[in-house]
């Protein structure tokens, strides 16, 4: 056959050592190329778009921070004031305002930054790169010819079909459904470059790798896993396609992070546990394990072997599924936001208006970002107080029910309304009436001289959505804001790093009206539990990706671990049952600690109920094994733009890793001591 | 070649295992104080019928089960200890693969288990799925191979490490004649080399053939032991063998035993041996092979891997030399008990003439055995050296050789 022969003689050209450095070369300067000029084009549609950023200091049209009465500028003031990046120390001299603007340009500078290109286009080189040497360069070439000429055709049918014919519609379909097809075709062909790249790495001779590289083998060949391999791939891919262009980018946005994110940590998670269960159980089941085990490997080395292999394969999954929501994402962000004619271009900016939508503001500034968020210190009860206070409640309810007693029991109870009613009444703000909030450790956020947001909600009785509330802020200094807000709506106000007392505090008095016009609200206003914060911008939000794609990855060596040790021991559909209840129970146990201060059944307790404090009593243990992984919600923090500390993430890095090696010990003395010859009692 | 000085290789102590169920009750005693040693050299032969305890007891050996009471010790050390393991291969008695994986995939992995070099590993990789007849379908996953081509894999890999001392359960289980051919001349080929064999089988001809020493288990317990010659010779009997002789001259014979056993003894049996079926197959096979007759299955395989055979090729050259003068050397001295001839060689007869000149003196009496009879004699590829003893002056006085000497050495079929 001509082609066979062919494809024989491309196969052979392809493995050949002047082939792969010749197409290597050839690579890295089309990376480069691409790179370069996409930088370059980009940068000049910027400045052909854009005015000059020195002369322009109007506010982003948004509610939240409409321009404070301003402060005149001195000559030191104005001298920094038109530098992109302000120098920490003087930016403290800047009001908030300025700061904004500072803001802004560094938010239309973005669109310049060639960072995202050049790490889109560092993925391609690595990939690209380790197909040449993989001997699958020619096939992979192929491969994008021919999705090129399929994709390509259907793509341009949707871009390019009259808008108002018959065929629009079937013509966007098209184009959805190409864009759907270069999407799985791309993170299936990274997906098998990686493999096959893990698989070279675990090449080495020894048990430990080669039972891992066996691991990796049975995760491709074996349908159970290739089933949620292709899920994902699937999903990650359809994704874009849910969303909604009518739909505010910063939402578009956010739900994609969520859901891409989000979606592809459990559905790695699932496979890791069957995965992990499986490979174990099975070759038990299956007696393979003797023609393992009766050569020379230890207890230890398979069960590390196993751990690595199920480990590589969710780091290879999560690092395509990570990869394609990072540069989907930097795609998105550069979509038109709301009320932009074009990508970082308002509607209102070419008729002298603000430079930047509200969409597009927040988008920068709190979702594609990394935030360190304080909340107030709020004061405690002192000790005198609260015992007097509870000695009186306990009079009280002991006067209307003679059974109740002073017991453990009854005074926790009662402290813990206290506590919450005293904390509620920290929260409250009565009509004309004022409170301080004190917010601490803004060492750093003085230091970097970077603008500080307070983000509010208010309720009020019934949150009627037609009700506009007058708020007063009075800072250190006297100065004062008075800011219009709708009832149960998240509201920001930018401050100054002035603010900021040399002891890193930030005093605030929040009050119910407003002192210019001496009005008080008709309503007592309360801030819920998380109402009131202050964030300013700390990290890089590509950081903050990276961080939490650790995390993600640490959450799965643990599970992995668990699956691993449970299958030492039980078989395959009870250790599947342990392993996802552990899993279930561990991501869960937030919301169990909460529902269970509702449960009830603690001894002692009125009414109490045997089978509720049995289920109380397996319920804390679990709660306080796992509140560590409960804490762990590295998915929230990238959705909601807040900063994941490297010491946070090193915390839990070490935390993790002492959980796994105590799981990973008890499975070693477990394996050790098993008959290998016998499985579930046969 | 046994080396009955050195430390055992195996040593069984009051072995005896009880399974029992998840109450911890006694459900079943699978070995029953079982006592045996295998010495440095030796083909020991485990035997018994299906439920005896054959597998149990190697498992407990390899490390797979614990025992319930007694001691194991495999070079001396408990079985579980991991360095002890690679000096052993096993074959269980279902070829335990991963599905997944292909021929040379899974060489691969057991090889890197014994944390052999790339080289090294190769090489014996090739050697190896040359032996087996596996090559040409090395890349097809072992899911897709049939039991027998499954069964070769697992031979295969229970060499990769040129073992010491080698655990053989069921290994012909599976396989067409040529392949327990080979197997057998495998295990002959090992045992030559020094390799201690734990063969375990209920296929009781196989096992004849190959082994130097057994047990038979039943029940858990140990019901009979020792070589194959103290257990299978029986001291009441001789037998003889002859080219064709007519009646009469059988008959003349009979009633020469007759004559000179007083008549307590006569010609009890005469039948015509016959071929075994497994040469009449292997000789049609050679022949389909010889005409390149095409076949999707298993190659036959060729000879024994060459590190088998002579050891590993980065042996020393001395080393290889002296394993081929060692087996030069056992060829002529040790009687080739063990050896598995491809053909029945030509034997020569007794010299006919001075049978005649005997017989022409004699008046043939009726023929004291129905010489229609057959039965499955085996047919000896040579002449036998008769025990010692054994009356031959009744050959003598037919031969007319007063020295009785045997024309060739004794050979086992």
């Amino acid at each position: 056959m001509i082609f066979g022969d062919l494809f024989g003689r491309l196969n052979r050209l392809q493995a050949t050592l002047p082939f792969k450095i010749a197409a290597s070369a050839v690579l890295t300067v089309v990376v480069i190329t691409v790179a370069a000029s996409y930088a370059i084009s980009v940068r000049r549609a910027a400045e052909a778009s854009s005015p000059a950023a020195a002369a322009v200091t109007a506010e982003p049209a948004s509610p939240s921070s409409s321009p404070a009465q301003g402060r005149p500028r001195n000559e030191a003031q104005r001298n920094i004031g038109d530098a992109a990046e302000v120098d920490p120390e003087l930016a403290r001299l800047l009001s908030a305002e300025e700061l904004t603007a500072k803001a802004i340009d560094q938010i239309l500078a973005r669109q310049v930054d060639p960072t995202a290109v050049a790490v889109g286009c560092a993925i391609a080189w690595a990939i690209g790169l380790l197909v040449i040497w993989l001997d699958l360069g020619l096939t992979y070439l192929a491969l994008l010819l021919v999705t090129v000429l399929v994709v390509a055709p259907m793509i341009a049918a949707g871009r390019y079909a009259p808008p108002l014919s018959g065929i629009a519609p079937l013509a966007q379909k098209l184009a959805t459904v190409g864009k759907f097809l270069a999407a799985v075709v791309a993170l299936t062909a990274s997906f098998t470059a990686l493999m096959r790249g893990l698989h070279l790495a675990l090449g080495t001779k020894g048990p430990i790798t080669a039972i891992a590289r066996n691991v990796v083998l049975e995760a491709v060949r074996m349908k159970v896993s290739l089933v949620f391999i292709v899920m994902l791939v699937f999903v990650l891919a359809a994704l874009p396609g849910l969303l909604h262009e009518s739909t505010p980018l910063r939402y578009r946005v956010q739900s994609f992070l969520q859901y891409g994110t989000g979606g592809a940590f459990w559905i790695i998670a699932i496979l890791v546990l069957f995965l992990s269960v499986g490979t174990v159980a099975f070759e038990q089941r299956d007696r393979v394990i003797w023609q393992t085990m009766t050569k020379p490997v230890a207890a230890w080395q398979y069960l590390l072997g196993k751990w690595l292999g199920v480990v590589g394969v969710a780091a290879v999954l999560l690092a395509v599924a990570t990869s394609g929501v990072f540069l989907f994402t930097e795609y998105l962000r550069n979509q038109p936001a709301l009320d932009e004619i074009r990508p970082y271009v308002a509607r209102d900016a070419e008729l002298g208006g603000a430079r930047l939508s509200e969409d597009r503001f927040v988008l920068e500034t709190q979702v594609l970002a990394a935030r360190e968020i304080v909340r107030p210190t709020l004061p405690e009860l002192p000790p005198a107080e609260k015992e007097a206070e509870y000695r009186r409640r306990l009079e009280a309810e002991m006067r209307d029910d003679p059974g109740v007693r002073d017991d453990s029991y009854n005074r926790q109870r009662i402290m813990d309304q206290i506590d919450t009613e005293f904390l509620g009444s920290l929260l409250t703000i009565g009509p004309g009436r004022v409170q301080r909030y004190l917010f601490e450790g803004l060492h750093e956020a003085r230091k970097s001289g970077r603008l500080l947001s307070l983000r509010y909600r208010i309720r009020a009785g019934g949150d009627d959505p037609r009700d506009f509330y007058r708020l007063t802020f009075v800072l250190q200094g006297g100065e004062h804001i008075v800011r219009e807000a709708p009832l149960d709506h998240t509201l920001t106000l930018d401050l100054s790093p002035a603010a900021i007392s040399s002891d890193g505090t930030l005093e605030i008095f929040i009050v119910n009206g407003d002192v210019e016009r001496n009005t008080s609200n008709p309503k007592t206003i309360t801030f819920p539990p998380d109402g009131i914060e202050l964030y300013y911008a700390a990290g890089s939000y590509r950081l903050n990706f990276l961080r939490v794609v650790l995390l993600l990855w640490l959450k799965l060596a643990f599970l992995a671990m668990v699956g691993v040790v449970a299958a030492t021991f039980l078989s395959f559909p009870v250790a599947s049952l342990v392993a996802f209840g552990v899993f279930l129970m561990a991501e869960s146990s937030a919301f169990l600690a909460g529902s269970l201060d509702y449960f009830g059944g603690e001894w002692g307790e009125r009414d109490f109920e045997l089978w509720r404090f049995i289920v109380r009593s397996i319920a804390e243990p679990v709660i306080w094994i796992f509140r560590f992984y409960s804490r762990l919600r590295p998915t929230e923090y990238l959705v909601d733009g807040i900063l994941l500390h490297w010491s946070s993430a090193a915390r839990s890095v070490l935390l993790i890793a002492l959980l796994v090696a105590a799981l990973y010990a008890v499975g070693v003395v477990v394996f050790r001591r098993r008959e290998l010859a016998i499985y579930s009692g046969q | 070649m046994v080396n009955s000085s050195a430390q055992p290789v195996v040593v069984c102590q009051r072995l005896t295992k009880v399974f029992k169920d998840f109450w911890l009750r006694a459900r079943a005693r699978a070995v029953d104080d079982v006592n045996f040693d295998i010495a440095p050299g030796e083909i020991f032969g485990l035997l018994g019928p299906n439920g005896s305890g054959k597998s149990t007891t190697i498992k407990i050996i390899l490390g797979l089960l614990r025992p319930t009471r007694g001691r194991v010790a495999v070079f001396g050390k408990a079985p579980t200890d991991v360095a002890v393991k690679k000096r052993i291969g096993y074959l269980p008695e279902e070829s335990y693969l991963y599905p997944f994986l292909n021929a040379r995939e899974t060489l691969e992995y057991y090889g890197k288990l014994f944390e052999l070099d790339h080289r090294v590993r190769k090489r014996r990789i090739d050697e190896l799925l040359d032996m087996v007849g596996l090559a040409a379908v090395q890349h097809r996953q072992v899911r897709e191979y049939s039991k027998g081509m499954q069964r070769r894999i697992g031979i295969a890999q229970a060499l990769i490490n040129d073992p010491e001392f080698l655990i053989l359960d069921e290994p012909t289980t599976g396989l067409d004649p040529i392949g327990t051919r080979q197997i057998k001349d495998l295990i002959i080929a090992l045992g030559r080399r020094g390799k201690t064999v734990l063969l375990s089988s209920h296929l009781l001809a196989d096992v004849e053939d190959c082994v130097d020493r057994m047990v038979i288990l039943y029940g858990g317990k140990i019901r009979a032991e020792g070589t194959c010659d103290s257990l299978l010779t029986s001291q009441d009997h001789s037998v003889l063998e002859f080219d064709a002789l007519d009646d009469e001259t059988i008959a003349e014979i009979d009633r020469l035993v007759r004559e000179r056993t007083g008549g307590e003894r006569s010609l009890r049996r005469v039948a015509k041996p016959r071929q075994k079926l497994e040469e009449l197959f292997v000789e049609i096979v050679e022949r389909a092979r010889a005409e390149r007759v095409e076949t999707a299955g298993a190659q036959h395989g060729g000879q024994t891997a060459a590190f088998l055979r002579l050891g590993d090729d980065d042996q020393p050259e001395g080393e290889g030399l002296i394993s081929r003068l060692v087996e030069a050397g056992e060829d002529e001295v040790a009687p080739a008990r063990r050896e598995a001839p491809a053909s029945p060689p030509q034997r020569k007869g007794p010299d006919e003439s001075v049978l005649e000149s005997l017989l022409a003196a004699a008046n043939p009496p009726p023929p004291a055995a129905d010489p229609e009879l057959t039965a499955k004699e085996v047919p000896a590829p040579g002449a036998v050296t008769p025990p010692p003893d054994v009356d031959t002056s009744v050959i003598g006085s037919l031969l007319g050789d007063a020295d009785d000497r045997p024309s060739s050495e004794e050979r086992k079929p």
